[in-house]
């Protein structure tokens, strides 16, 4: 009996623990199957949703620009580089509350609560999730803001610790120098697109490329793990611009173009042996940081957009053709005949008398009727010739957009009269540059260098590729552009550019006056002039030639005697030092050698087309030049016609010497007040008689 | 015939011994596997939270060369723009300095008609014979006679010194 009962309870015993064995399975089982159920139904219907959310809670896409290349100058100081700024934005979605965020974010960053309030809302009511709050502030600022908005438990690995708030990396384009060489430099927009300029012409090597960042972060948003995507870094560009040499160009262009009362001025140095531009000046300009004051007026670059007639300063083209023929030498007389010429049923006039002059004083007296028949003598066909072989009617090339070919019409369309219009330079239409490349092929003994104001192209500090050498070639012979020179010389000594001389330097050059197109009228208008000095230093061997032109110059002396000459003068006399040049003459200001001769340091125009300016066409303060007293005139050196003219025989023993004809002028002259009336706006200053 | 082993033929004792240490040897198999594993998954754990610290640490040292990056940038713009024209002439006129009033353009333009009267001076006769030379000198200014040779050499002594000079 009691065998029977262990027995059954031993079995009872199993059976128990079987039981609860039996239990625990399907407890287990039970509890496997509804986890097994629940991953099912999750990684099946929700399996999109489940996996958007677990790589946006550890997966994070940034995309952001490169810093835009940046430009240098010839020394290697910044002209533009792009430098990043923060924004603070906020993810409205992700704001509880608005008002408090608002008021937060405006102590913090001296906002005005309203503004930020009414962005906070209006982005929380659309929820958008980028609503910029403060722009383009820098890391210390940032850092400040950052300081004043840490909240303490807010689980948030970036900066700021606020709920919903965060910082964007943008880029800002920054000028240093301002307005310096905005022509050339352009600007850029919001994008990082140029807009004008170099910014513009080389914009697919300084164009920042977007990077895209692949951030894996933990579940405090701490970045453990980060791929960036591979791009071409941008490239910088070097000019061949001096940011000093620059200043020192646009400093008087400025104060020249607002004391002529012009309205726009224009100024470039080149070097002609490498045909790099030194400088490029421009007036008005605007300044690129503030895009706000950039005007159709101000924006142009009129040194390579603008077209404009050359007047005189295109008889280096004329006299050019000739000598490259072997028609004269400097030294050869040209007769002027009685200051007049017609052709094509035109008539064109000289200024000052007729009769037989030499080529260099042709040249000197800036000589219509000189620089008239020397054309006819060269022909129609050689003349377009010798103008295209200079580089007129075709783009210079120079790595600047929008620039003008200009305008030269093919001979088969010229007029009668087109060849002696445009031995004067009339009828042609030339950019600034092209009439600097002109003189600079002249300076560089016939040799025109293309121009370009690319240096090189620069990557991680360091020149990348080869800079092709400037493509040259041999327009006119050495000898012709070392007789041109003398020439040029001669406009300088006595001629129409004696304001143009610099102490210690010899200097070449050639003025030009010319009437501009007047649209409205059609015609040239005689009230509107464009004024220039083209010219070179030092004269026997150039090492640098500079082009000033201004445009309607309305205050005092109108042409390029008076109004570029002094400019010109300005810029050599400060930037000839800065280029190592040396002084090759004492002083030509102090010392002028006079032969008598009528003076012709001011150039008038009026006479161009045989219509002489009216009296009241002139500006108030020219020179008054009253009639020589006869007697004191027949006791004058009589005109001389020689090459070399003989000096007039005077009394050495005499203490006063008789003033010659111009002495007694010019002492009229100044001894006479000048009478300088008020210019009212929109009219012209009369000058009383 | 072969003779079979037979575990209850075989003596308790016996059969007893030979179980526990084959169980032991199998507790001690299993241990060593999950100390294997437990090791393998520490070690696993730490190169993985290591991975994470060192991707972290190159992450925050990455994101301060590029604020590195972006200071210099800076600190170049800051320098070029204290090296600009226009800032050194604000700082000057912030100093008390005065722009001198005009480049010689206005005045060379202007007035210079005013200041510079054109003379005439006779030069000494020399073997050339007499000759009128033209200078501008300041009103009120009485020409200075000098012979041409003079002048020549003046010119050149000067010259020298001023290429000297440079």
């Amino acid at each position: 009996m009691s065998n029977a009962r262990r027995k059954s309870k031993k079995v009872n015993t199993r059976q128990q623990a079987f039981n609860r064995f039996m239990l625990i399975v399907a407890v287990l089982v039970l509890w496997i199957g509804g986890i097994g159920a629940r991953l099912v139904y999750l990684q099946v219907n929700q399996h999109d949703w489940l996996k958007d959310r677990a790589e946006n809670q550890r997966l994070e896409v940034k995309r952001s620009k490169m810093p835009r290349g940046t430009i240098y100058d010839r020394d290697g100081r910044v002209l533009a580089m792009s430098v990043t700024v923060k924004t603070l934005y906020a993810d409205a979605t992700q704001i509880d509350d608005v008002a408090v965020a608002a008021k937060s974010v405006a102590k913090a960053a001296g906002l005005n609560h309203k503004e930020v309030l009414k962005s906070l809302t209006d982005g929380k009511e659309s929820e958008r999730k980028f609503v910029p709050l403060v722009r383009g502030i820098s890391e210390e600022k940032a850092q400040e803001i950052n300081k004043a908005l840490d909240t303490i438990g807010v689980k948030k690995a970036d900066m700021p610790k606020f709920a919903g708030l965060h910082w964007r990396d943008e880029q800002t384009r920054s000028y240093p120098h301002e307005s310096l060489a905005a022509h050339v430099i352009g600007f850029s927009n919001n994008d990082g697109v140029g807009q004008a300029g170099i910014e513009q012409s080389q914009n697919d090597l300084l164009y920042g490329a977007v990077i895209k960042r692949v951030q894996e972060r933990d579940r405090l948003g701490r970045v453990y793990d980060e791929q960036v995507s591979e791009k071409e870094p941008p490239k910088d560009v070097m000019l061949t611009l001096s940011s000093s040499i620059q200043y020192k160009t646009e400093a008087p262009l400025a104060k020249g173009v607002q004391t002529a009362g012009a309205k726009a001025g224009i100024a470039i140095v080149m070097d002609h042996k490498t045909g790099e531009i030194l400088a490029m000046a421009n007036y008005p300009t605007f300044d690129p940081n503030k895009l706000g004051s950039i005007t159709s007026d101000n924006l142009m670059n009129r040194a390579v957009q603008s077209v404009y007639s050359p007047g005189s300063a295109f008889k280096l083209v004329t006299y050019s053709a000739a000598l490259e023929r072997h028609m004269f030498t400097p030294e050869q007389m040209i007769d002027k005949g009685n200051g007049t010429i017609s052709v094509g049923g035109r008539v064109f006039k000289d200024h000052g008398s007729g009769g037989p002059v030499t080529y260099l004083k042709a040249m000197a007296q800036s000589s219509n009727v000189g620089a008239i028949k020397t054309a006819l003598s060269v022909g129609k066909n050689d003349f377009a010739g010798t103008v295209k072989k200079l580089g007129f009617g075709r783009a210079t090339g120079i790595e600047l957009p929008a620039e003008t070919r200009g305008i030269v019409r093919d001979p088969a369309r010229w007029n009668g009269d087109s060849l002696a219009s445009m031995a004067i330079g009339y009828e042609i239409g030339v950019s600034a540059l092209q009439m600097a490349t002109a003189f600079a092929t002249i300076a560089n003994d016939g040799v025109r260098v293309k121009p370009h104001i690319i240096k090189e192209i620069r990557q991680f500090d360091a020149k990348i590729g080869s800079t092709p050498e400037p493509e040259s070639e041999q327009v006119v012979s050495a000898e012709t552009a070392r007789n041109m020179r003398k020439m040029l010389r001669e406009v300088v000594v006595s001629g129409t550019a004696k304001r143009a001389a610099v102490d210690g330097y010899s200097i070449a050059g050639k003025t030009g006056t010319a009437w501009k197109f007047d649209e409205k009228t059609k015609k040239v208008s005689a009230a509107k002039y464009m004024s220039s000095f083209i010219g070179m230093a030092p004269a026997e061997d150039p090492k640098v030639t500079i082009a000033v032109i201004i445009d309607e110059p309305k205050i005092g002396g109108r042409d390029g005697g008076q109004v570029a000459a002094p400019i010109f003068k300005e810029i050599a006399q400060q930037i000839l030092p800065e280029l190592n040049i040396k002084p090759d003459i004492l002083s030509e200001t102090l010392v002028a050698e006079n032969d008598g001769e009528e003076d012709y340091s001011e150039e008038p125009i009026g006479d161009v087309f045989g219509e002489p300016l009216s009296s009241d066409e002139r500006v108030a303060d020219a020179p008054v030049v009253p009639k020589a007293d006869p007697k004191t005139e027949a006791a004058l050196p009589k005109k001389v016609t020689s090459p070399e003219p003989p000096r007039a025989k005077v009394d050495a023993k005499k203490e006063t010497p008789p003033p010659s004809k111009n002495d007694k002028v010019k002492q009229t002259v100044i001894d006479r007040p000048r009478t300088v009336a008020k210019e009212k706006p929109g009219t012209e200053v009369k000058r009383k008689t | 015939m072969k003779k079979r082993s037979n575990p209850r033929l075989a003596s308790p004792s016996a059969y007893t011994a030979e179980r526990n240490t084959s169980t032991l040897l199998y507790v001690l198999l299993t241990i060593a596997c999950a100390a294997f594993l437990a090791t393998g998954f520490f070690f696993a754990a730490r190169q993985h939270f290591a991975a994470m610290d060192l991707g972290m640490k190159n992450s925050t040292l990455r994101k301060q060369i590029e604020e590195m990056e972006g200071q210099k940038r800076q600190l170049v713009l800051a320098r070029e723009i204290v090296r600009s024209p226009a800032e050194m002439k604000r700082i000057a006129a912030n100093k008390g300095f005065r722009q001198r009033d005009a480049f010689a353009v206005a005045a060379s333009m202007t007035a210079s008609d005013k200041t510079l009267v054109e003379r005439t001076a006779m030069v000494t006769p020399s073997a050339a014979g007499p000759k009128a030379v033209k200078a501008f000198l300041p009103t009120g200014t009485k020409p200075v006679v000098v012979t041409a040779d003079v002048r020549t050499s003046k010119k050149n002594e000067n010259l020298v010194a001023i290429n000297k000079l440079r």
